[in-house]
């Protein structure tokens, strides 16, 4: 900051010293009013008896919705697990702040905490099920918070680790190894190169009209699946509806779970069975619902139907639909911070993120500006590009013009785009304010900062907040997780994006600032079965979403916050009195509540669960079969490493799914990128299980 | 029992040294976080939040560092986590209404003209930027020095000095336009 003259300066002190008297007479004489009035050691030291208590560091961690949200699984090498693990631990420790006193000083605290895990024997590469967490976990002052983001980190780690800071050379874990596997074959070949993909989003509004896979592709139908299947399963059982009617659960609409496993898939790995969380996978999918009559309310879709793995039961479908918001004329202001660093020359990242940002430039209107940093080893004056039109022919040449080459310094770029956008911020007030990041790596930059950057731009004033969004290219590395987590803080959103045309999905105007709104806050549904109607019922997936029934009277902060036009959908199996009724019937009532974002209002609304008539499943609607397809492979699939005696059975059900219900779907949905993957996700997880549990006949 | 001693005795698991810990730096914790989120019952919650994060890492706190910038940094890191979700209507909010701290229990002698003053200081500090309010209550409620506040928020020294200097000059031109003179403002001595 420029400063005048040095009289002008003596005064300018002179003032300071004198507000600084103030100030200090000033909190003195507040001081009392500042006092805690209630004494906090009764809550903390009962906090403190519960060793079981999640600590404050795992449910920040559980906060972090995608990451945060896998439950330990795949088994590690050593050196990779313990690699992934250190680096994670530091940027854990250094995000979170616990004792951490800042450059100078901060690296012991990290250091002492991660030393027990590097130093950890961890199991020989692709043994049997190792309980590597246990080991790693032990001495750490939160046992809690060890299992939650690692598994994720280490598949992922694998692919070309170009950024890693630590040995990258030992920072590649094995790939993972179902569970119920006898460790006999070597590991699956890593079948499907990493292909192009596209977009993941289906087309609402499919006609119906299902054409049979062709016949020499697919084995012929096994007909009806053991009526065991259900019995087996450790996780949500059924429950009788005599006994307790009532369901109630935070809504989801995370889908991380299966881009995880479509990116392990591609790239030859197992999909580790306890990773998978169906809520995540089916909400992965766009199912085309109506939309809401009104703007301030869902739309709730109800329906019922046979079930496609016995039919003596039956499945229903309850569909929450957000309301799209409209956009006013608020001008908007984007600054775009892109990575130009060496590693994004790697497969098509740089296209990648040509692609988002010159997506985003078009989504812009007249009243819009859009700034443009670039930064590799530090920021790139020559393309860095202040608020402008989006016209400007500055812009499209420094989006051109993003080369790879040098190394990654995102903190350096980042600093300088909330800079911008600061200074746009203050220059037009009553606009909406985005700063994207795109990014491969961030192995070489101090996690800590890029926090401080946040907080010193003052972006939680909550009246005009800028709002960070993170888009991962390639990620193969850990820094999904800090990406994910400088989103989450940043009051924006987080992605990964692996083909160009899931950028240009993304960012077509009405998806990216859809997402960047949230509708309602605090969302969760209660179901209740009508137990003449209902013999029992059970939830697919939504395990950890499943809360107690009268925890749906509070607005809790873990309640799900639903962006605008977002859908969330959730299944039931269904046991029925009268399995073989006909025409309609009412099967109970579905009840949601949300918080209103804007105005803090409490809202409720109600619907019937009902069916029209007693379909069966091959009469359902497409997108109903193929969410039903997919929430009950997931289901199944992850419920695989806690069902010894029922594998086979479970395994049927794999199989059915993928071999006979999915490619009926073929012919009205096969045109789009989401089947293709599924059906290919699919393919992948069953061969490997299938093989997993058939005999091989060899000698040994 | 020194702070240092009683982090060692906390160290090996002392809840009475903890007990020490928070009597000593509640009221500290609990009037920055009021500074910064402008709400006591949301400052209450996360200064039991951060007690509790300090117990948890307290293992890992270097002994003889000083241990006020240390809880400092956990009461921010509290309040900044909270903060995507500040804005929502959390259920600890909604009795309270928009508070400022009471305002009716100045001294006996504390004159209304002082009392308005005070408010005036207030007011001045609640519309400064968040980040200018934080430096200002780390640096002159909190009573940190400048390499503490810059350690605490992760920020280089130039950068807090810059940021306390422009807020004190916002803080200034803030009192001036309410027509309040500063040097009168925060203990109605003259006036």
């Amino acid at each position: 900051m420029a400063r005048g003259n040095s009289p002008m300066r003596n005064n300018d002190d002179a003032s300071d010293r004198e507000m600084e008297r103030v100030l200090r007479e000033h909190f003195e004489t507040e001081s009392p009013d500042l006092r805690m009035s209630n004494d906090p050691w009764d809550w903390l030291h009962s906090r403190m008896e519960e060793p079981d208590t999640p600590s404050f560091l795992s449910r920040i961690l559980n906060s972090f919705s995608n990451l945060g949200a896998y439950r330990p699984g795949p088994v590690f090498s050593a050196a990779g697990a313990a690699a992934v693990f250190l680096v994670a631990a530091v940027i854990i420790w250094n995000v979170i702040g616990v004792g951490d006193l800042g450059d100078d000083e901060g690296e012991a605290y990290p250091v002492a905490w991660a030393t027990p895990a590097a130093a950890t024997p961890a199991p020989a590469p692709t043994a049997a099920p190792a309980p590597t967490m246990a080991v790693t976990a032990a001495p750490t002052p939160a046992p809690t918070m060890a299992p939650t983001p690692r598994p994720t980190m280490a598949p992922t780690a694998m692919p070309a680790p170009t950024a890693a800071p630590v040995p990258a050379a030992t920072a590649a874990p094995t790939p993972t190894r179902i569970r119920m596997m006898p460790a006999v074959t070597a590991m699956p070949a890593p079948t499907a190169a990493p292909r192009p993909t596209t977009a993941p989003t289906p087309v609402p509004g499919i006609t119906p009209e299902p054409t049979p896979y062709p016949a020499a592709e697919v084995p012929p139908s096994r007909g009806t699946p053991p009526a065991t299947t259900f019995q087996d399963y450790q996780r949500e059982r059924f429950v009788s509806a005599a006994v307790d009617n009532v369901s109630t659960f935070s809504l989801d609409t995370d889908r991380t779970s299966y881009f995880l496993a479509l990116n392990w898939a591609r790239n030859g790995y197992e999909v580790d069975p306890d990773s998978v969380r169906a809520e995540e996978w089916i909400n992965a999918f766009n199912y085309g619902y109506d939309q809401p009559r009104r703007d301030d309310s869902f739309a709730i879709a109800t329906d019922v139907v046979r079930h496609p793995l016995n039919n003596r039961m039956h499945l229903a479908r309850i569909a929450f639909q957000a309301p799209e918001m409209d956009y006013d004329a608020t001008p908007i202001n984007v600054t775009l911070v892109l990575d130009a660093s060496g590693s994004m020359s790697t497969g098509n990242r740089i296209a990648i993120a040509r692609e988002s940002a010159e997506s985003i430039r078009l989504s812009l209107r007249a009243q819009d500006r859009i700034a443009i940093v670039q930064f590799s080893e530090d920021v790139l004056p020559g393309y860095t590009v202040r608020h402008n039109r989006s016209t400007n022919p500055l812009v499209s040449h420094s989006i051109q013009n993003l080369q790879p080459g040098g190394s990654t310094n995102v903190q350096a770029g980042l600093n300088e785009g909330v800079r911008l956008a600061d200074q746009a911020r203050w220059q037009n007030p009553d606009s909406y304010n985005y700063i994207i990041l795109m990014s491969d790596g961030v192995a070489n930059v101090d996690a800590t900062d890029p926090f401080a950057i946040l907080e010193s731009a003052g972006d939680y004033d909550d009246s005009n907040p800028l709002r960070l969004i993170t888009i991962g290219v390639g990620i193969e590395n850990f820094n999904d997780y800090l990406l994910e987590q400088l989103a989450q803080h940043g009051n924006g959103w987080y992605r990964y994006l692996t083909d160009v045309n899931q950028a240009r999905d993304t960012f077509a105007r009405e998806n990216w600032l859809a997402l960047s709104i949230p509708f309602a806050d605090q969302t969760r549904a209660q179901v209740t079965w009508d137990p003449d109607v209902v013999e029992s019922w059970r939830i697919v997936g939504y395990e950890n979403r499943v809360t107690s029934d009268q925890s749906f009277a509070q607005a809790r902060r873990e309640f799900a916050e639903i962006p605008a036009g977002a859908a969330t959908t959730v299944f039931y199996e269904l046991e029925l009195k009268d399995p073989s009724f006909t025409g309609p019937l009412t099967l109970g009532d579905v009840e949601l509540r949300w918080v209103t974002p804007s105005t803090l209002e409490s809202n409720r609304q109600h619907a019937a669960v009902t069916s029209q008539n007693n379909r069966d499943f091959n009469h359902a609607d497409l997108m109903l079969r193929l969410g039903a397809i997919v929430a009950l492979f997931a289901d199944r699939y992850s419920s695989l490493p806690h069902a010894d005696a029922s594998s086979r059975s479970i395994l049927d059900d794999l199989l059915h799914l993928q071999m006979s219900e999915l490619p009926l779907l073929e012919g009205s949905l096969g045109h789009l990128a989401s089947y293709q993957d599924l059906a290919f996700l699919l393919d992948h997880i069953t061969r490997n299980s299938h093989e997993a549990v058939r005999p091989s006949g060899y000698s040994r | 029992m020194t702070d240092s001693e009683a982090v060692a005795r906390c160290q090996k698991g002392d809840r009475d040294a903890f007990r020490h810990l928070v009597e000593q730096y509640k009221d500290l914790l609990f009037g920055t976080a009021v500074l910064m989120t402008g709400n006591r019952a949301t400052a209450e919650e996360q200064v039991q939040e951060a007690f509790l994060s300090a117990w948890r890492g307290i293992r890992n706190f270097r002994l003889g560092k000083p241990v006020k910038p240390w809880v400092l940094r956990i009461l921010i890191n509290t309040v900044l986590s909270s903060r995507r979700k500040k804005s929502l209507p959390t259920t600890y909010i909604s009795d309270q209404g928009p508070d400022e701290p009471d305002t009716t229990e100045g001294g006996p002698e504390e004159t209304l003209d002082a009392l308005e003053r005070r408010l005036y200081v207030r007011r001045a500090i609640a519309q400064l930027s968040p980040e200018h309010r934080q430096v200002v209550a780390l640096r002159y409620f909190a009573q940190l020095t400048v390499p503490e506040v810059a350690q605490t928020l992760g920020l280089k020294q130039g950068t807090v000095k810059s940021r306390l200097s422009r807020a004190l000059r916002n803080l200034r031109r803030h009192l001036e336009e309410e027509d309040v003179n500063p040097s009168n403002a925060s203990t109605g001595k003259g006036g």
